[in-house]
């Protein structure tokens, strides 16, 4: 069976433990792009920082900010993206960028827990909740976190954008149209 | 033809520029000025130096470059003593000068031996690999101060990178950026990067929001989080993050001179002294000089 995440190892890839540079993070970006853009629906692209000692605030920008943002906004809503790997330094570099940009995403630190960068303060509770449902509906979140449907559907698109939870079309069984969502997070996946 | 024209002419042809024993980068920065002017032959004097920091090994090297773009021969007197001359052919001084730049001495044999974790030579940062190639120097050189791994190691060598990085992206220096470092024994690290750019108040004015602004007020803004040339989102982080990482040292100098803008923030024990200061004339794009203090590591 065809592993769940795909892990694109950035040092590797790279060869250095540093990356710096707007330009650097862009081609960065649009190489892991690429292979998203090549993953079937449902499946999650985990970005290794694994060997990388630090990375700038530009380089940072350019790579996860603009992919958070990009992903949110374009075609892979539908499969998984997560950081992995990355030691404290790159963590908290990760984080600002994140942070600036008012947007999140979840990495799984080293003892393989999902946490969220960036982002609102609800966040993290948010993540917690999905983690537990797994696989759920947008009323069952609601009612897991004591929360108008209005409210739960506008935490679940803040929870898509990071990356650790996918939205997937599903078709009832009294026909129509709805959305589901599900941990995109490889161990809970 | 009247005296004073044949002096004129005379001064025009040849100039000298004196470089004291214990020259410091602003004398070389004003002696920049001195050769804007149009000269046959610059002299750089240099034969009595006896000491050089990495700035002003850096402001050497740009003062012979800028020299060799304004005249049409430059002559380097070299240092007289052999060991100071052996030290700037370690450093890489005369490495890759301008065809037109002429020594008064050969250039020394040295042994290069590895000196990963005390010194960086004289390099030049033009692209992306430069940038992170330096990082990964500058945390060699730092981690024999504060542990390979530390938190203060990998921040300032990614710090030094941010703002290397800036260079690349918006100082419009066509020569890139100069970087060199040395680690003391007794004082520690010291390090240094010049370019001659645009320099920080003339890039910061792009941006119509710190347009009007002092050469020093811009220098100072620089230093804070989100201040970029750009409006673009996500952007002026370069300089905030040295400023940080350097201020994580706890006891440490951060020298920023810029256009009419000389800045100098030194931190002992984490609290900060500021100590601007307004040259008398204008310096030619970006010179900043870090210096990590030596045997207070152990504070942090």
């Amino acid at each position: 069976m065809e592993s769940a995440a795909h892990t694109y190892r950035v040092a590797e890839r790279w060869s250095s433990p540093f990356l710096a540079t707007r330009d650097r993070g862009r081609r960065v970006r649009e190489d892991v792009e690429r292979e998203i853009g090549q993953l079937d629906a449902g499946r999650t692209l985990a970005l290794d920082f694994a060997g990388v000692e630090g990375v700038t605030v530009s380089f940072g920008d350019e790579l996860l900010a603009k992919l958070v943002i990009d992903r949110a906004t374009g075609q892979s809503v539908d499969r998984g993206l997560v950081v992995e790997g990355a030691n404290e330094d790159v963590r908290e570099t990760l984080e600002t960028v994140l942070l600036r940009r008012k947007v999140a995403a979840v990495s799984i630190d080293a003892d393989g827990h999902p946490e969220v960068l960036g982002g609102p303060g609800w966040l993290p509770e948010t993540l917690s909740a999905a983690v537990e449902l797994r696989s759920f509906s947008a009323a069952e979140l609601a009612e897991r976190l004591s929360l108008t449907p209005q409210a739960a559907n506008n935490r679940l698109s803040g929870l898509v954008a990071t990356g650790g939870v996918v939205r997937e079309r599903i078709v009832p069984e009294g026909g129509g149209k709805e959305f589901g969502y599900r941990v995109a997070i490889p161990a809970y996946a | 033809m009247s005296v004073s024209t044949i002096t004129m002419k005379a001064q025009k042809a040849l100039r000298r520029i004196s470089v004291p024993p214990r020259f410091a980068a602003a004398h070389l920065q004003a002696s920049m000025e001195e050769v804007n002017g149009e000269s046959d032959e610059v002299y750089l004097m240099a034969s009595s130096v006896k000491f050089a920091t990495p700035l002003d090994i850096c402001a050497l090297r740009t003062l012979i470059d800028h020299a060799s773009e304004k005249a049409r021969r430059v002559h380097l007197e070299c240092p007289s003593d052999p060991g100071v001359h052996r030290y700037l052919e370690r450093m890489n001084l005369y490495e890759g000068l301008p065809d037109n730049v002429t020594l008064s001495s050969p250039r020394p044999p040295i042994r290069r031996q590895p000196r990963g974790t005390k010194l960086i030579e004289l390099s030049r940062i033009i692209c992306d690999e430069d940038v992170e190639i330096l990082m990964d120097r500058i945390a060699e050189i730092a981690g024999e101060q504060f542990g390979r791994r530390s938190t203060v190691t990998v921040a300032f060598a990614t710090a030094v990178g941010a703002a290397a990085e800036n260079v690349v992206m918006h100082a419009q220096s066509r020569t890139g950026a100069l970087v060199a470092a040395q680690r003391y024994q007794r004082t520690g690290l010291e390090l240094a990067v010049v370019d001659r750019g645009l320099g920080i108040p003339r890039t910061l004015a792009a941006n119509p929001r710190h347009r009007g602004l002092s050469d020093l007020d811009a220098v100072e803004r620089s230093l804070e989080d989100k201040v970029s040339s750009s409006l673009a989102e996500g952007r002026g982080a370069g300089l905030w993050e040295l400023c940080d990482a350097v201020a994580a040292s706890r006891n440490a100098t951060l020298a920023i001179a810029s256009g009419r803008a000389d800045l100098s923030l030194s931190w002992t024990d984490g609290v900060l002294h500021r100590n601007p200061s307004t040259p008398a004339k204008p310096i030619s794009g970006t010179w900043i000089s870090i210096r990590l203090e030596a045997g207070k590591e152990k504070q942090q």
